[in-house]
């Protein structure tokens, strides 16, 4: 027997002849499974209804049932393949530039379907706002990467609107005085640190309602996450924050609801505070305290 | 033992968490012999088990505060949650209650080092029967509670709670009968005081093995009941299973 597998075996029964029970965290827990924890809230900004996402074959989502609040931030945590960041890319519908991906089920902003076929995804992707794991400014200036996004949707009318804007949001993603002096200098050329607050920047520029960021310090070091997860604090107050991490430690520090994704289920949402001191799942409980993941 | 038993991926945190554990216990079985060494040197006015009670506290006071060091560095190293985090606040808990039944044992040996120096007090050693009586029994809940630690067994922990009315009983049936003595002859009075004192510390260490009780309640389910109503444990606890 390997000895790092993970499946229990009794001897005795192994000698019997019977098959080795599967370790709790590899099994599916199936479509039909309903999550603990309360998934509506009173004040939804999103809600996703039997969503199900599938890449050819493969079962990525099953059958979640999510709101997300106004103004709230919530975090997205669970092992690597859950298929939290698929979900996280439905919601702005991100997994419409993969051939393969197929989505089903209801997703809402507003009460309005996004998925409806007469919806022009352009002016979607900006109320619902990205910001991914790499920072990835454009190749243009500091001005011109907060500039790009207000200009095509016309959302300014003269060039001193356009710098006010641009001002605006530097200030909003703490930028602005560290790159006051040097708006004309490529994005770019900033720290990692720098260039996912300008990527944060640019987001908020085109004046989203919710904003998601997949993994956004992950590429990060540790003062430079410091000064994005205050932002992200910050920004609570003016927009909604879907967040997926792989650090529970900051999963705990910057939300205020935590949802856990499991082998595509959601199994578990409910107040940060009470998942990390006392969840209701064991599977959440034993994924949180370390015992896999 | 937390009450999630499966291993952690990183074993460390589990020989970490297992080292800090053994220490609450080893403390336990002492303060466990502290209580009772201290009943009986104050019950026979006994210098040499005073004495032993001196040194086991210097040891107390010591694993006291390697633990508080395996504590901060479990803490910082390791970000524990859900259960493991309620037991290690439990284990930090009680190995604070611990320390200050170490510090009542203390009070006692002290006790029996003045008496034992008094010549009159022989005469006199009767009054500090009840202390023995009451030693006993706060000791053997002490042991009950640290057992019910040691095991994650809630409904031993229940038990331990509702013991307090017999705790409760001992003590004023002690307390009736000094106050007798003074009755009949005054001249007793210092010592009825003393005996006295000796109980109330006594019961302070049995309302600790509650308290360790109750830490272990939290540790399992998650809730605080330190100010429950004790009625209503048994029926919302008693159905419940070990923490493993």
């Amino acid at each position: 027997m390997n000895t790092n597998e993970t499946a229990v075996m009794d001897p005795d029964s192994v000698a019997n002849g019977a098959v080795p029970e599967e370790a709790d965290h590899k099994k599916e827990l199936g479509t039909d499974f309903e999550t603990v924890g309360a998934v509506r809230v009173s004040n939804p900004r999103m809600t996703t209804s039997g969503v199900n996402v599938f890449y050819g074959d493969k079962h990525a989502i099953k059958n979640v049932n999510l709101d997300i609040a106004e103004n709230e931030v919530i975090a997205m945590i669970g092992p690597s393949g859950c298929g939290k960041s698929t979900y996280l890319r439905c919601l702005n519908r991100m997994n419409d530039t993969i051939d393969a991906c197929r989505v089903t089920g209801e997703i809402k902003l507003d009460g309005q379907d996004i998925y409806d076929k007469k919806l022009d995804v352009v002016p979607l992707r900006a109320r619902v706002g990205m910001v991914f794991q790499k920072p990835n400014p454009f190749p243009k200036s500091i001005y011109d990467n907060i500039a790009y996004g207000p200009r095509i949707h016309g959302l300014t009318a003269n060039r001193a609107d356009l710098d006010e804007l641009v001002e605006t949001s530097l200030r909003k993603a703490g930028l602005w005085d560290e790159v006051k002096d040097y708006l004309d200098q490529p994005g770019t050329g900033l720290s990692g640190g720098q260039q996912q607050r300008l990527c944060i920047a640019r987001t908020i520029a085109v004046s989203p309602e919710v904003i998601l960021m997949d993994e956004p310090c992950s590429a990060l070091d540790p003062i430079a996450t410091a000064k994005i997860e205050e932002l992200i604090d910050e920004l609570r107050e003016n927009f909604t924050i879907a967040i997926v991490t792989h650090s529970m430690q900051q999963a705990a520090r910057v939300s205020q609801r935590t949802a856990y994704f499991h082998l595509g289920n959601l199994v578990e949402v409910g107040e940060t505070t009470q998942i990390f001191t006392n969840p209701e799942h064991k599977l959440t409980e034993d994924y949180i305290t370390g015992r896999f993941g | 033992m937390a009450a999630n038993d499966k291993p952690h991926t990183f074993s460390r945190f589990d020989g970490d968490l297992g080292e800090f554990r053994q220490l609450v216990l080893d403390m336990g079985q002492l303060a466990c012999e502290q209580t009772l060494l201290g009943a009986r040197a104050v019950n026979n006015c006994d210098t040499g088990l005073a004495h032993e009670v001196r040194s086991n506290f210097r040891h107390v006071r010591d694993i006291d505060m390697d633990l508080l060091e395996s504590n901060v560095r479990l803490l910082a190293i390791h970000h524990p949650v859900a259960s493991d985090l309620r037991f290690m606040m439990m284990f930090s808990r009680t190995a604070y209650d611990l320390e200050r039944i170490n510090r009542e044992a203390l009070k006692l040996a002290d006790l029996a080092e003045l008496h034992a120096e008094s010549k009159t007090t022989r005469q006199y050693c009767e009054l500090f029967d009840d202390v023995m009586t009451m030693g006993a029994a706060a000791g053997d809940l002490l042991a009950r509670s640290m057992k019910a630690v040691a095991e994650g067994n809630i409904d031993a922990g229940i038990e331990v709670i509702n013991a307090q009315e017999h705790i409760e009983r001992i003590s004023q049936g002690a307390l009736r009968r000094l106050a007798t003595y003074i009755m009949q002859d005054p001249r007793t009075i210092q010592w009825v005081i003393d005996a006295t004192s000796a109980l109330k510390g006594l019961e302070r260490i049995a309302d600790h093995a509650v308290s360790i009780a109750m830490n272990l309640i939290f540790a399992c389910s998650g809730k605080d009941i330190r100010h429950a109503n004790v009625l209503n444990l048994n029926d919302e606890f008693l159905k419940s299973p070990t923490c493993t």
